[in-house]
């Protein structure tokens, strides 16, 4: 599903915290939301997803979202939040099946088919061995893959991620990412997501939005916004771009050097 | 992969079995026993009468209204109350995500301690048109003010969330109270009267009092028990139960909605049953798990149980006294209440 940001603007107690900000991500497209703390970038997302108030239009295909309830667009949208609440004892199979709610109708209680989107997603993401453990005796990475299997089991269209490989290890950072590549392709999902790790955003989505307080200060593909100069200006820090395989990588540097300790 | 939720579904229908099963056994132990010395084989063939095959009761005529008048409503009632209070903590417990809420916690209590009082202080033996009498009204209007009052505070201290009603919910009711112990205090000869309303009792209960609350009841807690999946939606917290497509205020509003007029029906007939609510769903949620869709409905087939046979000790265990039974489930609550605050992680 194609999405369109039409001069999405949001204000949080009277302060602009995005400001006018436009960007068109294709069908099964990955847009990768780039900015120092505080840019914006998680606000962005919930607009998208309609949880805050904004001025602008979010386009589905066309449609502006204003127009679908909340349950129509929960049908089209999943978010991943950065972290999520888990509720207390709960297990992996009945947290993924949340994820089924805005396809039951109010008062049911899901049926055989919602079970049976459960059970693929599971299988999908190599959960079968843990569905019936409690969500909180996992390890990181194996809840944030529970958490995206939530989303998934929406069975939506676009899926928005909130930084999903904050506090992993590096290891898990990328499995979190191919997962999702696998899924987009796949599933011809359309994966709008804040990364904080430039390196990583640069290598998995396809375009990349910079935000800067609020508003978009360069967007294009990675080799277009992951400049030494951007970097520099918009974080503060020193990085030196270096080819790894073809794919444009990061690195920072210290800025007054190695200092020897006496 | 196949689901094997069809065996945690077995296993939950079979607790569901026997949950109700067990209020039927200390039902039927209930009315077996009391003060007056009814022979248990002949309270049996009475209770059983329409089966056929089984004979007379033999039960002399004042004997049976001491089992139909007295007992019978009174385990009805027992039963009753406690299944409104334990489904009115599970839910509020769900809509607040807070393991600690009971079913008082926005002003439901001290509306109705409040409501009650002035009936008393003002002769106590009101009956309004139609022959109902004022006590549990008052109170029953006492409970659904406090809480509305609690709703329409923390709607514009913060915008319905779950703190902002919680925090008003602590103002209302300290307020009430306040104008409770004024009241209270003004006129000193009611009480005790006061007192032992505050305790909670099921001594004056009659099959009137059951007709009353009956419907509030049954109403509030076929609601329930359908908002349970939703109760599990709203226990992602708000932001991701929004994502989901159900408006998290809306759904709270009227689950606090029906457990409140669950609360102020249980209240206005026994007055203030604490602990109830908050250790009958944390048990029952030790045996089937965290999910609100067996949660709220275990805790009604649970709580009535409860509520019965702590009502069958506070009769029996200083007969021919009676303990109140606020009391009871106090010295049976506060203990398992003091364990689970011991469990690290149990807060929410």
């Amino acid at each position: 599903m194609r999405l369109d940001l039409e001069a999405i603007g949001v204000a949080l107690d009277g302060r602009d915290v995005v400001l006018d900000v436009s960007v068109e991500v294709p069908d099964g497209g990955w847009l990768g939301v780039l900015g120092p703390n505080g840019a914006g970038k998680s606000t962005l997302l919930r607009a998208i997803a309609g949880l805050v108030e904004h001025r602008g239009r979010v386009l589905l295909d066309g449609r502006d979202t204003a127009t679908l309830s909340r349950k129509e667009l929960a049908v089209r949208v999943a978010v991943v939040a950065q972290r999520p609440t888990v509720p207390e004892g709960i297990t992996v199979a009945d947290y993924v099946l949340l994820g089924r709610t805005p396809h039951i109708s109010h008062f049911g209680t899901g049926g055989l088919s919602d079970l049976a989107v459960v059970g693929d997603v599971l299988e999908t993401l190599d959960l079968g061995p843990v569905a019936t453990r409690p969500l909180q005796s996992l390890s990181g990475g194996e809840a944030q893959r529970v958490f995206v299997g939530r989303a998934l089991a929406q069975e939506p269209s676009v899926l928005l991620l909130d930084e999903p490989t904050t506090s992993l290890d590096v290891g898990r950072q990328l499995d979190v990412l191919e997962l999702v590549e696998h899924v987009r392709r796949e599933r011809g999902v359309t994966v709008v997501s804040a990364l904080h790790d430039l390196s990583l955003a640069g290598q998995f989505a396809e375009r990349l939005l910079l935000l800067h307080e609020g508003v978009a200060v360069a967007s294009g593909d990675p080799g277009h916004v992951l400049t030494e100069e951007i970097v520099r200006e918009f974080y503060g820090a020193e990085v030196r771009l270096v080819s790894v395989d073809g794919d444009d990588v990061l690195i920072p540097v210290r800025r007054q050097g190695r200092r020897t300790v006496r | 992969m196949r689901l094997s939720a069809s065996t945690s579904r077995g296993r939950r229908i079979a607790v569901v079995t026997g949950a109700a099963g067990l209020v039927v056994l200390a039902g039927l132990a209930a009315v077996l026993v009391g003060p007056a010395d009814l022979s248990p084989a002949a309270v049996m063939r009475e209770l059983f009468g329409w089966v056929p095959g089984v004979g007379p009761s033999g039960l002399s005529e004042q004997e049976g209204v001491i089992l139909w008048r007295l007992r019978a409503p009174r385990v009805v009632m027992a039963g009753i109350v406690g299944a409104c209070l334990s489904v009115s903590g599970a839910a509020y417990q769900g809509a607040f995500r807070n393991a600690l809420a009971d079913p008082y916690l926005l002003g439901a209590a001290a509306g109705a301690g409040l409501g009650a009082t002035l009936v008393l202080v003002s002769g106590g033996t009101g009956v309004l048109v139609g022959g109902t009498p004022l006590l549990p009204v008052a109170s029953f209007v006492g409970a659904i003010a406090g809480v509305g009052l609690a709703y329409a505070v923390g709607g514009s201290m913060g915008g319905r969330s779950r703190t902002g009603l919680i925090l008003a919910g602590v103002a209302v009711a300290s307020f009430l109270t306040a104008i409770q112990t004024f009241v209270q205090q003004r006129n000193s000869d009611t009480l005790r009267e006061v007192y032992t309303w505050i305790l909670g009792r099921l001594t004056t209960a009659g099959w009137s009092d059951v007709v009353l609350i009956l419907p509030y009841a049954a109403v509030s807690m076929v609601a329930l028990v359908l908002h349970g999946r939703l109760l599990d939606v709203l226990g992602l917290g708000d932001d991701e139960a929004a994502s989901l497509g159900i408006r998290p205020a809306r759904v709270r509003l009227a689950v606090v909605g029906a457990a409140s007029l669950a609360t102020a029906a249980a209240v206005a007939v026994a007055g203030l049953i604490g602990f109830v609510g908050i250790i009958v769903p944390h048990a029952v949620r030790l045996v089937v798990g965290a999910s609100n869709r067996w949660v709220v409905p275990l805790s009604a087939l649970g709580g009535a149980a409860f509520l019965v046979l702590a009502d069958l000790a506070a009769r029996t265990v200083v007969a021919p006294g009676e303990l109140p039974i606020g009391v009871v489930t106090a010295l049976l609550g506060a203990p398992a209440f003091a364990l689970l605050l011991r469990r690290p992680g149990r807060m929410a």
